[in-house]
């Protein structure tokens, strides 16, 4: 890289710079650049999280899929995670439009781990999964906003009480 | 936050505490064998976190809520069913105190209202022998 580029911003974020400031204000950026509405950070967190949720819900449906005579319970779990992942989406009061993010595409998280043998170490292996994840929302409470804190901590109590009542299944399948 | 706002939310939970210490109290009285032990155990539970947060609201210069002398009960406690529904309620009805102060609060606070939202959240599904997905929330239940 030359001495002059390492020194002076490039055009473009100058003109990202000024996007979100008084000129974007006026509705006016120069240089017919279009003007991109500014993230709110926010979504993103609440997208990346999501997409950890779901992952818990794929994990519900690989062990219904291996044991169709799995605990009715199960299905229901698999449909809270999902209700999480649609809560943390969807509109929040003061959040920007939930849009912007793409919660179809995917992302690059861990692979799936495989499905354990047998149906008790399947579930002992979604009873460490919850309680990971609680304590994984627990802490993401602890760094959001209000009301994503409030949401976070509620799914991360959802997640707990999920594991707890997987627990006293185990041994009984 | 100031320290007073902090006192205002944990005189809060301090209050809904004493109130499911209470009703575990009631409840406890219509259950025998392992339910009777779940609920001795939460009560004894719910009392500790009670001095805790007695504590916290001493520390931070405030006058701890005192327990009322009676508590409207939803209904009669006849049977260890009703026994166990007035328990999966006091926890619900904890559980959304701790989601509010969650919000309301920063640090080590937050962390334990986060705590104390799980646990209720934990105990309200044992009583209940189900989930809800949105424990504390209940605008969205």
């Amino acid at each position: 890289m030359s001495e002059a580029a390492a020194r002076w911003p490039s055009r473009r974020s100058v003109l990202a710079a000024a996007g979100t400031g008084l000129l974007a204000l006026a509705g006016c950026v120069p240089g017919g650049e279009p003007p991109r509405p500014p993230v709110d950070p926010e979504v993103r967190t609440r997208a990346r999280i999501a997409e950890e949720v779901r992952a818990l819900s794929r994990r519900y449906a690989a062990v219904v899929a291996a044991f169709p005579d799995a605990d009715p319970q199960l299905a229901s779990f698999a449909a809270e995670h999902d209700a999480h992942a649609r809560a943390l989406l969807g509109p929040s009061p003061g959040a920007a439009t939930p849009g912007t993010s793409s919660p179809g595409a995917p992302s690059p998280s861990a692979p799936e781990p495989e499905m354990p043998v047998g149906l008790d170490a399947a579930l002992q292996s979604l009873v460490a999964a919850e309680q990971a994840a609680a304590r994984r929302r627990g802490r993401q409470a602890g760094r959001a906003s209000p009301v994503l804190a409030r949401l976070l901590a509620s799914i991360a109590g959802s997640e707990a009480a999920h594991a707890a009542l997987l627990s006293g299944a185990v041994g009984t399948a | 936050m100031t320290g007073r706002d902090e006192v205002a939310v944990l005189q809060e939970v301090l209050a809904a505490e004493h109130a499911v210490v209470y009703g575990y109290g009631v409840a406890g009285a219509r259950l025998t064998g392992g339910p009777r032990r779940r609920a001795q155990q939460a009560w004894d539970g719910h009392r500790a976190r009670r001095d805790e947060l007695a504590g916290l609201v001493t520390g931070l210069g405030g006058e701890p809520e005192p327990t009322a002398t009676t508590y409207n009960l939803p209904g009669p406690v006849q049977s260890a069913e009703d026994a166990r529904a007035l328990a999966t309620l006091l926890e619900e009805r904890l559980a959304a105190v701790w989601a509010d102060a969650v919000a309301a609060l920063d640090g080590d606070l937050r962390d334990l209202a986060v705590r104390g939202l799980g646990e209720a959240a934990v105990a309200a599904a044992r009583w209940r022998g189900g989930s809800v997905a949105f424990p504390g929330l209940p605008e969205r239940n």
